[in-house]
């Protein structure tokens, strides 16, 4: 009776330790298939994919735009709602308005249209890749949330798709680009003494109370411009229910506390607040130094190859017009898109960037 | 009218022996306290003396020895959001109170023909189209009193019991909007829009200016004077409707003029402060504990709790930390376990 269960026991062995060996030698053996790579993506993890990538699923919320900067834009086959409704990347690229948008926010992906449109790679970041992964037999690369990070993110991330996409040197044109602004802000912001830095809020939504605390890359952003976050004191990055990370309340009487030297809002104008009794005090508001928040492709408030480089020029320029009497942002913003997304603009879409009209756009449905 | 109501077969209602006039000169020295620590509370440290003299200097000639930040501070900032406080704690208790007489039930909430949801949808659409508070309070207010109007007139398609019909079609009407909301949320904009509805839902007292309470109050009073008038029928309805209509109270009018004010008051509280849940069901419960179930003093006492409970809440929320806590979390939080205590003890005095 013994030996028969040794017996079993052995066999079951056997087969198992076969099979580990056979799944170990299929896991090593994987070159097989020359028409295919592996890269690994931003969260460490190893993705086959093919080596002639023409079908991509873009589901990344702010990173959307790098497919730009790498002139990729055409081998998107689905992207982030949000892209479609850029009214920026519209003008530059119309197709994409054909281009299905089955991804709204984090967590909410239309599975059977991002199907539908045959990607041979989706690249999002950690809810929607787990929903791509779990229902479909698509390949899944991950990105890195990038709100709660600084530069090191950004240039990683437009790197990681630099490799993905085969565009290594339109990404590094790119970094090249950022680390050459970084460095001319820090040559003219070193020479401004501390106590003469100014203190700049940012006061978004429509009562201009909800900003981004000092654990947030917008913080690194106004540093960068050689500003103060006013609200640099407080963390906002933890997960809130029904809302992006990052994003925080402020009561009015701790915005009087704080008394910003700037206020840089992206709902209603500058004029309503002028007009408002409650911010009459403050130092921003009696000075005239309250700013629509500029838009690109997408509102410079958030984590995107875009806004790092541009909304720390606008900022420190907008701040101390002295130090940067040399600097046009109009010719530098064209210079930007002429150089990183090889795009030229005309100087009616530069005002729009600068106003921000294309935020107040961004939510219509795109122009057929 | 009290004997009236204790009759039959319900227990005695323990109400606390004091008298009511007693009652009411407490709470209302209740919620002045509350009133004046708050305007003395906050993220700028003003003195008390500073205080008084700014207040003071509104109605008196007096030497104006403060910094005119100072005084901005608390005529444009505090004081609004106190009195913010006040009206909105106050109507919510009101139409609470009202409501759970009308309905003869305790979980019910100004919320529960669809006021919320209407506002919510409206609010949401709006920031969704215009990005304009004004357009937005306006919308909260239009839609909220819309989606009761529209259960008021499902409900009168039916011919038998109207009160739980128009129940019922509260309840179809805030599905409806709720869902609407949520489809407007999804169209919104994620990183733009999207916040912006979801902060609006969540309630709160930041954004109350002079010109808000200015828009509102005329509403607040006169709903309010409306519902106070004619509280004592509120009790006959609270008997049934068939023995309201034997004592020859015509219940129709009645019950439209009380939905009418209630939901004019929940309307103009949603459109400034967006959604407070909690006080509307818990300070009925709180008043009834004090002064028993009658509505001639149920709905005073009522206004009073009610007031000084989202003033001392609202200080809570602007003062306690750095970022501004969303009130509606508080008051859940707080309302919660009150409501859980008062179940427990069993004498909310609930007379049916």
């Amino acid at each position: 009776m013994l030996r028969w269960y040794n017996l079993l026991t052995c066999l079951v062995l056997a087969l198992v330790l076969v099979e580990m060996s056979r799944c170990g030698n299929d896991n090593k053996a994987t070159p097989q298939d020359p028409q295919s790579r592996t890269i690994v993506d931003m969260t460490g993890r190893h993705v086959r994919i093919p080596k002639n990538l023409s079908r991509v699923a873009l589901f990344g919320g702010p990173s959307g735009q790098i497919a730009f900067i790498l002139g990729v834009q055409d081998r998107l086959c689905a992207v982030t709602n949000t892209l479609r409704l850029s009214a920026l990347a519209v003008e530059m690229y119309p197709a994409i308005t054909k281009v299905p948008g089955p991804r709204t926010t984090s967590g909410s992906i239309n599975i059977e249209e991002t199907i539908a449109s045959t990607p041979q790679l989706v690249i999002a970041g950690d809810v929607d890749g787990d929903l791509i992964g779990k229902k479909t037999s698509i390949p899944v690369a991950y990105l890195e949330s990038s709100m709660d990070q600084g530069y090191e993110t950004i240039v990683k991330e437009i790197r990681f798709y630099g490799d993905v996409f085969g565009a290594q040197q339109r990404a590094e044109c790119y970094v090249t680009y950022l680390e050459k602004t970084r460095e001319f802000l820090k040559s003219r912001i070193e020479k401004i003494p501390a106590g003469k830095r100014k203190i700049v809020f940012n006061g978004y939504s429509t009562n201009h109370l909800v900003t981004l605390g000092g654990d947030t890359f917008l913080n690194r952003h106004i540093e960068t411009a050689g500003c103060i976050n006013a609200a640099k004191g407080i963390s906002t990055t933890g997960k809130r229910e029904g809302m992006h990370v990052g994003l925080g309340e402020i009561s009015m009487e701790q915005v009087l506390a704080w008394n910003p030297d700037i206020l840089i809002i992206d709902t209603g104008t500058p004029e309503d607040l002028y007009k408002d009794p409650r911010w009459k005090n403050i130092t921003a508001v009696r000075n005239r130094c309250v700013y629509f928040q500029p838009s690109g492709i997408f509102i410079w408030n958030r984590p995107t190859a875009e806004s790092a480089v541009l909304y720390p020029l606008w900022l420190a320029v907008t701040a101390y017009p002295d130090v940067f009497s040399d600097i046009s942002l109009h010719e530098e913003i064209r210079k930007f898109y002429k150089e990183v997304f090889h795009y030229t603009l005309s100087d009616e879409q530069v005002k729009n960037i600068l106003s921000g009209e294309y935020a107040r756009t961004m939510a219509r449905p795109p122009k057929k | 009218m009290i004997d009236m109501i204790h009759t039959g077969k319900e227990r005695p209602v323990k109400a606390i022996p004091h008298p009511f006039a007693l009652t009411i000169a407490v709470l209302t020295a209740l919620l002045a306290a509350v009133t004046v620590i708050s305007l003395m509370t906050g993220r700028i440290f003003i003195t008390p003396g500073d205080v008084i003299k700014i207040l003071v200097s509104r109605f008196l000639p007096i030497p104006h020895s403060f910094s005119a930040t100072f005084e901005s501070v608390i005529i444009d900032v505090r004081l609004p959001r106190v009195l913010a406080g006040v009206l909105v704690g106050a109507g919510l208790s009101l139409s609470g109170a009202a409501f759970q007489g009308l309905f003869r039930n305790p979980l019910v909430s100004p919320h529960l023909l669809g006021v919320a949801a209407g506002s919510g949808f409206g609010a949401a659409i709006a920031i969704l189209l215009f990005s304009n508070i004004l357009i937005t309070q306006v919308s909260a207010f239009i839609f909220g009193v819309v989606a009761v109007a529209l259960a008021y007139m499902l409900s009168r398609t039916y011919r038998s019991a109207p009160i739980l019909m128009l129940v019922l079609s509260g309840i179809i009407v805030g599905s409806l909007f709720s869902a609407l909301t949520s489809f407007v949320k999804y169209l919104a904009d994620p990183m733009n829009k999207m916040p912006t509805i979801v902060f609006w839902l969540l309630g709160s007292l930041n954004n109350i200016s002079n010109t808000d309470l200015a828009a509102v109050s005329p509403v607040f009073t006169v709903c309010a004077a409306i519902l106070l008038l004619i509280r004592w029928r509120i009790n006959i309805l609270a008997m049934g409707e068939e023995d309201a209509r034997a004592l020859g109270v015509n219940t129709q009018v009645l019950t439209t003029v009380i939905v009418l004010c209630a939901t004019c008051i929940t309307a103009a509280s949603v459109c400034i402060s967006g959604i407070i849940g909690w006080i509307g069901l818990v300070v009925p419960h709180i008043g009834r504990l004090l002064v028993g179930p009658d509505h001639k003093r149920l709905l005073p006492v009522s206004m009073l709790i009610g007031a000084s409970y989202l003033v001392g809440v609202d200080m809570l929320a602007r003062s306690l930390l750095v970022i501004e806590i969303p009130i509606g979390i508080l008051t859940a939080i707080i309302g919660a376990p009150v409501f859980a205590y008062l179940l427990k003890k069993g004498q909310s005095g609930w007379s049916r």
